[in-house]
């Protein structure tokens, strides 16, 4: 992500604000700008402070400081929003939040740093899988906000924060512009290229203006190009943005219509599965002018999460790539040996399966040394989340697939061709077949209400 | 086909900012040249630090000094610009920075028709040594030149406020009087700063009616 910490432009010097509560700040670089103000990292990386663009004006502040009281009377202090703290003192006019130390702008994943090979870029960014889980968690939490009600109403890249390494992680900033869905009197306030084209035309802040943002923030960082801004829009004159902006031109993939296709950017097969790029095609083609018919942000949060169990990592070339693909797109290397698991659900009373198979496709890969976690509802977890109750835990380990009872409950083991057992316990058990790989051993969790989760594993060789 | 992918961003549409210095001999009386230098320096890191999916802030800077006008820096994105001071000497040619201006702005290789409309800022203490007139003229006549966003500060008693108020045009921003090198540096802040509020706002080719008494510390 970018540059250095800088000081405030051109200030002689280091710049300390102070909180009404009485907090002091000293200002160490700049996080984000946006169209509102600026976002500043104080001191210590804690604390973030937002400051308003050229304005000292006493009825500005007044007004924010109601929004900062209101805001914190809505139900958000679980989310991964950073909270306003405290308003600054007067002549300047902003707020401090909390901040989570070391998260950059989203910004960082999408916008190629000048002067370097893209493809690098991307890779050393965190690739395929990074950004697949910092999406995810943001469209949880937007998903959650959404269900409590209220919108964000300004989702940009510049206030949508990322862990830049270990554990991904969404992080929200410039909460100021949180309010309840369609409230008239809400601000305006919006950033071009993530805006939908009604915020433009001067409408309220909704669940579906915050769902064309979140649209273009997932397609623009997993495909590094705008959904809506084509190779003849971004080289012809600046003007000719605002009407495909507005919605005026069919999206970059219109599979009719190509007045509007993209050149740059990720090959699609490449970066979004078929079920992102099938929500993108809603979003993007009837989404576009029919805010109803967008896909919802719990619809991309479930399609990103189900992505991100799908993600190789090359042997040769370390780069993350879709299990679905037999090479390496990025170097050309063979896929690498993999575990695939098929997860259905199953009423063992009636005997038929309840969901549908997800296509051909697995529902997640494991390479050596990986996990999975089941939940009791048959729900996929990585590895690391604190989620319970856990039933099952999968992982790849020297050439076989080791499979574990996590609450104590047998799990019956349908094919016992790989293996003398016929359940699995707390002590686990090896999935490994001596001559050739092997394929469809079955794992039937207790049921539910008379319906088990059944993953079905298959040895693929590299 | 190649099994082997690889990806092509698109640039960022460039935002040219266009600096006409007078490096006249006059410049280097009362640490006038090294207040500009620092300050061009400045403008140069900060728009640099300018971060937007949109656009990428460009910086060019013509000389006039000696007996010639001078591309001093070509257009180049202020990100990856390697800055060298400007020595002032000299007359004041600025009729010859004018036409430099126009030429580089009407060529398309320079300016490609995907750019934002340039930011230009013409800086001088004194009087042009050259047939200006014939060059402004020219200038206000250009199809591309003529739409630039001008922007001008006149340093010291003897620079010609009424040429400067030719060049800005009625509907431009005042032109700032500096009496000092730290009121050179304030100048070069607001340019920043107009530059900055250019590159965020939803109409980044409109003027962004930012005021040089407005709070630049932030």
């Amino acid at each position: 992500m970018t540059g250095a910490a800088r000081h405030p432009v051109d200030a002689e010097g280091p710049v300390h604000v102070e909180g009404e509560n009485g907090g002091a700040y000293r200002l160490t670089s700049t996080l984000g700008r946006g169209g509102q103000g600026t976002v500043w990292e104080a001191r210590g990386g804690l604390h973030a402070v937002k400051i308003l663009h050229g304005t000292r004006d006493p009825k500005v502040a007044e007004r924010l400081r109601h929004r900062l009281a209101a805001l914190r009377r809505l139900p958000v202090d679980d989310l991964s929003i950073a909270i306003p703290l405290e308003a600054l003192r007067a002549p300047r006019v902003g707020y401090v939040m909390e901040l989570v130390t070391g998260m950059k702008p989203l910004l960082g994943l999408l916008k190629a740093q000048p002067g370097r090979s893209p493809r690098d870029w991307y890779f050393e960014s965190g690739g395929l899988s990074l950004r697949l889980g910092v999406l995810c968690s943001l469209a949880e939490t937007l998903a959650r906000l959404h269900g409590r009600g209220l919108v964000f109403g300004d989702l940009s890249p510049q206030n949508v924060f990322a862990a830049g390494t270990g554990r991904t992680h969404a992080w929200l900033i410039d909460a100021d512009n949180i309010r309840v869905c369609d409230d008239p009197g809400g601000s305006t306030v919006y950033t071009p290229h993530y805006a939908a084209p009604e915020t433009t035309r001067g409408a309220p802040a909704s669940f579906s203006t915050d769902a064309h943002s979140l649209a273009v923030l997932v397609f623009q960082t997993l495909t590094l190009i705008h959904p809506l801004l084509g190779d003849e829009v971004c080289d012809g004159p600046p003007e000719g943005e605002d009407e495909a902006l507005a919605g005026g031109l069919p999206w970059v993939d219109d599979v009719g219509d190509h007045r509007n296709r993209a050149s740059y950017g990720i090959e699609r097969a490449c970066a979004l599965t078929p079920r992102l790029q099938a929500l993108a095609a809603a979003a993007f083609t009837q989404g576009r002018l029919e805010p109803s018919l967008r896909p919802s942000a719990a619809a991309w949060a479930g399609a990103l999460r189900d992505a991100s169990f799908l993600v190789l990592r090359c042997g040769a070339c370390g780069a993350g790539f879709y299990a679905f693909e037999s090479r390496c797109p990025w170097c050309g290397a063979k896929r690498p040996a993999h575990f695939a698991g098929y997860l259905t659900r199953v009423d063992t009373e009636a005997s038929r399966q309840v969901n549908e198979a997800s296509g051909a496709g697995p529902s997640f890969v494991l390479q050596e040394g990986e996990t999975v976690v089941l939940d009791a509802n048959g729900a996929l977890h990585h590895s690391g989340e604190d989620r319970l109750p856990l039933v099952l835990r999968l992982k790849a380990d020297r050439n076989a697939l080791r499979a574990e009872s996590l609450d104590g409950q047998p799990i019956t083991l349908l094919d016992a061709g790989i293996g003398p057992q016929t359940t699995v316990g707390a002590r686990g058990v090896v999935l490994r077949s001596d001559a050739a790989p092997f394929a469809g051993a079955r794992l039937v969790l207790p049921p539910i209400a008379s319906v088990s989760a059944v993953v079905a594993c298959t040895q693929v060789p590299g | 086909m190649n099994p082997v992918r690889e990806i092509r961003a698109a640039e960022p549409r460039p935002l040219p900012v266009v600096i006409l210095a007078d490096v006249s001999g006059s410049m280097s009386e009362d640490g006038k040249i090294e207040a500009l230098n620092l300050s061009v320096r400045n403008l140069i890191e900060a728009l640099a630090e300018e971060q937007d999916t949109r656009g990428a802030v460009h910086v060019a800077v013509i000389t006039f000094g000696m007996d010639s006008a001078k591309l001093h820096v070509p257009l180049t994105p202020a990100s990856g610009l390697r800055w060298n001071d400007m020595a002032a000497q000299g007359r004041t040619p600025m009729g010859a920075a004018i036409r430099l201006l126009r030429d580089l702005v009407e060529n398309e290789a320079a300016v490609p028709r995907r750019a934002f409309t340039p930011t230009v800022v013409l800086v001088s203490d004194g009087r042009p040594t050259d047939d200006w007139k014939e060059a402004l003229a020219e200038l206000q006549a250009s199809e591309r030149a003529r739409k630039t966003l001008r922007m001008a500060m006149a340093i010291g008693a003897d620079a010609d406020l009424e040429l400067l108020r030719d060049f800005v045009g009625p509907g431009g921003a005042p032109v700032f009087q500096a009496e000092d090198a730290r009121e050179i540096r304030k100048f070069f802040r607001w340019v920043t700063m107009s530059v900055a509020a250019r590159s965020r706002s939803a109409n980044p080719n409109a003027d962004p009616h930012v005021s040089p008494d407005d709070d630049f510390e932030l």
